[in-house]
């Protein structure tokens, strides 16, 4: 398990829940809105006010709920999952660990260049 | 410039790279002084962490281009309100620079002055290399590793 001091404020934790709720909502509309679906007929789905469901789709809202997402990923016909996973069981692969060395043409070669001319 | 480079989440890595001039970057990692204001800024971090761990920002609603006379000028749309806006470019795909930044309902009359800030800020800190012109999906690819 990691280290207490690696852990993240609870704040940061309670935001990134719902920076992932608002993903998740975005992820299941774009695949409908692809489809043809339009705000107007999700609204009349949902009993909602069209302006009302833009906005959330939108993220032009306080703050997005589980029971919010649930009520939209309903009306989008997609299942909301919910599930969890250890840290130690989270695959390694994919991951791409930030580089300590600047490569050609990234912010701080490009500065490096900069100081040196000047 | 300032690498944005918070805690991650359990099992996320980073997958693009953002940097933000020291101004921004303040702001950013500001505490806010209530706690309506601290929920903002946690939210102001949780998105962008989004944005550096690779998740989908292929869509006007998270990540737009400018309609400026010079291409390649985006807004990073910081969602929920009080919605924010920060004003950049990608220097390459995957690495996104944010110079200057907004409210978004005090944005209506300064958005011109904000993207020229931008502007002038991009090409004092990087004189021979323009914003990235592609399209924004190759824009959002993982950093070159």
């Amino acid at each position: 398990m990691s280290d207490v001091d690696q852990r993240l404020t609870e704040g940061a934790v309670r935001a990134q829940a719902r920076m992932r709720m608002f993903f998740l909502l975005r992820k299941a509309w774009k695949r409908r809105a692809a489809e043809g679906m339009t705000a107007k007929e999700l609204a009349a789905r949902l009993g909602r006010d069209k302006a009302q469901v833009s906005r959330v789709l939108n993220g032009s809202v306080p703050t997005i709920t589980l029971e919010t997402l649930a009520l939209f990923l309903d009306g989008l016909d997609h299942q909301l999952i919910i599930d969890c996973r250890a840290a130690e069981d989270v695959p390694l692969s994919n991951s791409a660990a930030p580089r300590s060395e600047p490569d050609a043409g990234s912010v701080a070669h490009l500065e490096d260049k900069r100081a040196r001319s000047a | 410039m300032i690498s944005f480079n918070p805690r991650l989440p359990v099992g996320e890595s980073q997958r693009r790279r953002l940097w933000l001039h020291p101004e921004v970057s303040r702001w950013v990692w500001a505490r806010g002084s209530d706690r309506l204001e601290q929920r903002h800024f946690d939210d102001v971090r949780a998105f962008l962490t989004s944005f550096i761990i690779g998740d989908d920002f292929d869509d006007d609603v998270r990540l737009k281009e400018l309609k400026t006379s010079a291409h390649g000028w985006c807004e990073l749309r910081i969602i929920f309100h009080p919605q924010h806006r920060m004003i950049g470019g990608f220097v390459k795909p995957g690495e996104f620079v944010a110079l200057t930044h907004g409210r978004r309902d005090r944005l209506d009359k300064n958005f011109a002055p904000t993207i020229d800030r931008a502007r002038k800020l991009w090409t004092s800190l990087f004189p021979d290399c323009p914003p990235s012109v592609v399209e924004r999906a190759l824009l959002l690819e993982t950093f070159d590793v």
